[in-house]
């Protein structure tokens, strides 16, 4: 029997690990934790229940290794897709804990009636696997290394692109104990450090002015400004310090009036 | 007609009738063959695919030659190996599934760190709405039906929780998966009804030609996955025929996981499965060929997807219903002369195709009506072969009589509204081409004694009908990344509105009603996490709001009755025409028919509006609240 079930052995073995790893160890992303977790996700997932179904649907050697292949991952899919309905009606709803018992358990149940429908059928021989030559397996593991490496130019290229830079301004009203006031931000997005100088103006007359904000790539500035008074429409203007002759950005706020 | 009248007994000595005409016979179950190698060609391909996707941004103008060196490494020594008779079972299969995997490889190159085709975040919305919540059905505002059918999402989601892993990680992960199991349940499914592992082999080949494959079939969609499922569902059910009664249960069993996970992710996808099947059926009643009929499962297909029209996704009805009917009212309009055909190969921006992809688009349509003819006669000469064979005669001819919808899709291409119904058919349509065309070929090419001649001949052809398929299924501007281009998809997808759409979840908050053009809505409803308002969910037609050239009193109806709290207004939309057709949605003013861009005053005419504040500016954004003019009194 053991010999006939090992592949359901290891089947339990995945499943059992992948519950235990989702139902007590803490996602952290990047660490040993995180690996573990992805480690288990992708057959619990992709693999393992549609293997399992597969195994106790069809538990003699009638179906081809590419056929088993076919349904171990389509009918993990598809439980996946169906377990998600089960799940959406039921009170623990989609989470980590609520898939990985779901899965796990469709896993566990499989190969617990594959093993019952195996062991009272007459033994088989074993199927062919799949092997390959040494040149055969060098060959396509350079192409996968090279598949891997185009990837990993698409990817590079992606990060590396250059999109035209840009800065951002905004303003949006704030609440201070003296009373309105305005958040105002500023964000490099362009190619390099860049010195800009704001002012804060209602009207003609200017409320606060900072003649020099640098800020560098991916950096921002932010100040929450009060008002001296409840103007009804404040504007600011951001210039570049290499551009100082025209505007280069433009925002306004205007506060509603009172209706009293 | 074919007779299919023989008894049900005969069925199995029918099958293979066809199988060794079309060249079981030399072909042997043992080794690899060339798939080393063609894996190396392959993988060469995609390093070339992925170095002119690299350089495709900064403009590069060897780019484009580059992909298509890289595309035709992919496919086309794969073909022609697949076109000879040495390969082996296990080769064929494996240099099919090499095929589909390295296609859907190439696709990821275009978009290697994140969503950038805007099906893929509309369902990306989806997805993550399933993940804030836990429960399924929650609305999405940018495609609201794609809530109905969360098989995808719930897959991912799955994946994305257990792993820990980002949504668009695990996407193309189970896009993936569902891209290797539609490439062996095609394989096994055209082997089982062909009896011919070279004739299965050539029909996945040319599965892949068909214009939705490398780009649209392959993103992050709902069709993406449901496809495949189908596919399995097509399989198990064929298997059934003629099969030792002990496989009967698991395969029935499969079938209706499989018939589940389809009406449950897709509605298209369930109803093209639904059709493919009552054919059948149809064939079968009137042939008596097989057993068991599929009537039962016919009928269970339409309990299920009516099932589930009626209960959970009768918004589907709507969302189906406008496009389709646009589409035939179109078609029979350009029949009866009443309408103009539109200008093929010709862009909404004015640009013609280059001279070459016209060609190989027309030449690609050209050799499959001429191949359907004889593919529909080598079907028939099969069925009516005395010799003991493996066919499955009524699947073969429901395939048959399946094709013969191709031309008539064909005929819808011609208008502006029955071209995006037609290239969306054809993931299903070349479900049936591909193994007519497969049968011609694989008939055919044993009688001409396998030579090197009619190997290139049909290597040819087949390389042809595959490029064919790319340059009429996806927009020359959209194979690969590049420069930003107004309202055009992936390309208007850059760092400017991607930055706007994160400062506006930071700084406003999630789930404030906005409006805003097509790429910026998208961006917006998923990483702004934003709720944008929209003609086809609010009945609010918030295009007109932006291409008036002031905000009157019709606009502020407009924007009222959305509830709209802010206006996104990109700069960049009155540089140029607009790409995909439309600058806001479908409906809008010239929609399709630009001739100039929107009028700068148009996009500018909220910087003069009393009560409105411009409370962003990214140079090309701005975003404006316009809640003092929206809110009730």
């Amino acid at each position: 029997v053991k010999s006939r079930a090992l592949d359901l052995v290891a089947a339990v073995a995945l499943a059992a690990g992948a519950m235990t790893t989702m139902l007590w160890a803490q996602p952290a992303p990047g660490g040993l934790d995180g690996a573990l977790r992805i480690f288990f996700a992708l057959p619990l997932v992709l693999v393992l229940p549609g293997y399992a179904l597969t195994a106790a649907l069809f538990p003699g050697r009638s179906l081809g290794l590419a056929e088993r292949a076919l349904f171990s991952l389509g009918l993990s899919l598809a439980v996946a897709i169906l377990g998600g309905l089960a799940l959406h009606w039921a009170p623990v709803g989609l989470r980590a804990s609520s898939w990985a018992v779901l899965l796990g358990n469709v896993t566990l149940l499989g190969c617990l009636v594959a093993l019952v429908r195996r062991v009272r059928r007459p033994a088989e021989p074993a199927q062919a696997g799949v092997v390959f030559t040494q040149t055969q397996a060098v060959a396509l593991g350079l192409a996968a290394v090279i598949a891997c490496g185009a990837l990993l130019v698409a990817r590079d290229g992606a990060l590396n692109r250059r999109d035209p830079g840009f800065t951002q301004l905004w303003v949006l009203p704030a609440e201070t104990q003296a009373g309105a006031a305005v958040q105002l931000g500023v964000a490099n997005q362009e190619a390099g450090i860049v010195r800009y100088r704001l002012q804060l103006q209602a009207g003609d007359e200017v409320l606060s002015a900072w003649p020099s904000i640098v800020l560098a790539p991916n950096e921002r500035w932010q100040e929450v400004v009060a008002l001296p008074r409840a103007d009804r429409e404040v504007e600011a203007v951001l210039y570049r310090l290499d551009m100082p002759q025209a505007p280069y950005r433009q925002v306004v706020y205007q506060f509603e009036q009172d209706s009293n | 007609m074919p007779p299919l009248n023989r008894p049900s007994s005969a069925a199995a000595s029918l099958r293979g009738a066809i199988g060794q005409r079309l060249g079981v016979a030399g072909e042997r179950d043992a080794g690899w063959g060339w798939l080393p190698a063609l894996s190396l060609v392959s993988a060469l391909g995609l390093l070339l695919a992925a170095v002119a996707n690299s350089a495709a941004p900064s403009g590069a103008p060897w780019s484009e030659p580059l992909f298509w060196s890289g595309l035709t490494l992919l496919f086309t020594p794969t073909a022609l190996r697949l076109l000879m008779a040495e390969p082996a079972r296990r080769e064929r299969l494996a240099l099919a599934a090499l095929l589909g995997c390295g296609l859907y490889l190439l696709k990821l190159m275009h978009s290697p760190l994140t969503f950038t085709f805007s099906d893929e975040l509309q369902h990306w919305r989806t997805a993550l709405e399933i993940q804030r919540s836990g429960v399924l059905f929650r609305e999405n505002p940018l495609l609201p039906v794609s809530a109905l059918y969360p098989g995808l999402e719930s897959v991912t989601t799955a994946l994305a929780e257990l792993g820990g892993l980002s949504i668009y990680t695990a996407g193309i992960i189970v896009i993936g998966v569902g891209r290797l199991v539609g490439m062996l349940g095609l394989f096994l499914f055209y082997e089982r009804v062909s009896g011919s592992p070279r004739a299965a082999g050539l029909a996945a080949l040319l599965y892949t030609a068909n214009p939705s494959y490398l780009f649209f079939g392959a993103q992050f969609a709902y069709e993406s996955l449901a496809v495949p499922l189908s596919v399995l569902t097509l399989f198990a059910a064929a298997r059934r025929i003629g099969d030792a009664p002990g496989l009967h249960f698991g395969l029935t069993a499969s079938l209706l996981l499989g018939l589940g996970a389809v009406v449950v992710t897709h509605h298209l996808t369930s109803y093209a499965l639904l059709a493919f099947l009552a054919l059948w059926a149809l064939v079968a009643t009137f042939g008596r060929v097989e057993r068991p009929r599929p009537h039962g499962l016919a009928l269970l297909a339409l309990a299920a997807s009516t099932t589930w029209l009626v209960y959970v996704a009768t918004l589907t009805v709507t969302y189906l219903s406008a496009p389709l009917t646009g589409a035939v009212v179109a078609t029979l309009q350009l029949i009866a002369g009443e309408g103009t055909a539109r200008e093929l190969f010709r862009a909404s921006t004015g640009d013609l195709a280059p001279l070459w992809e016209r060609g190989a688009g027309f030449g690609a349509v050209a050799l499959i009506l001429l191949g359907l003819p004889l593919g529909l006669w080598a079907i028939w000469r099969g069925a009516r072969g005395t010799e003991a064979g493996r066919m499955s005669v009524g699947l073969a001819v429901t395939l048959g009589l399946a094709a013969l919808g191709y031309p008539a899709s064909l005929v819808m291409r011609l208008t502006e509204r029955g071209a995006e119904i037609s290239n969306r058919a054809s993931a299903f349509m070349f479900l049936a081409v591909a193994f007519v065309l497969a049968c011609w070929v694989a008939r055919h090419l044993p009688r001409a004694g396998e030579s090197a001649k009619w190997l290139a001949v049909y290597g040819l052809c087949a390389t042809v009908i595959f490029t064919g398929g790319v340059v009429v299924g996806w927009p020359p501007w959209a194979r690969l990344p590049g420069p930003y281009l107004a309202a055009a998809d992936t390309r208007s997808i850059e760092r400017q509105g991607l930055a706007a759409a994160g400062w506006a979840r930071e700084a406003l908050g999630p789930g404030n009603r906005l409006i805003a053009d097509r790429t910026n809505r998208l961006l917006m409803g998923t990483y702004g996490e934003q709720r944008p308002v929209t003609n086809y969910r609010d009945q609010v037609k918030v295009a007109q709001v932006f291409f008036a050239p002031e905000v009157g009193p019709a606009e502020l109806r407009l924007l009222r009755r959305g509830a709209v709290r802010y206006v996104v207004v990109d700069r960049r939309l009155s540089t140029a025409l607009p790409a995909a057709a439309v600058y806001v949605e479908r409906g809008e003013p010239n929609a399709g028919r630009h001739v100039t861009p929107i009028d700068p005053a148009a996009l500018a005419k909220f910087d003069a509006l009393p009560g409105v504040s411009r409370v962003f500016d990214s140079g090309d954004i701005a975003i404006y609240d316009v809640g003092a003019l929206t809110r009730e009194e």
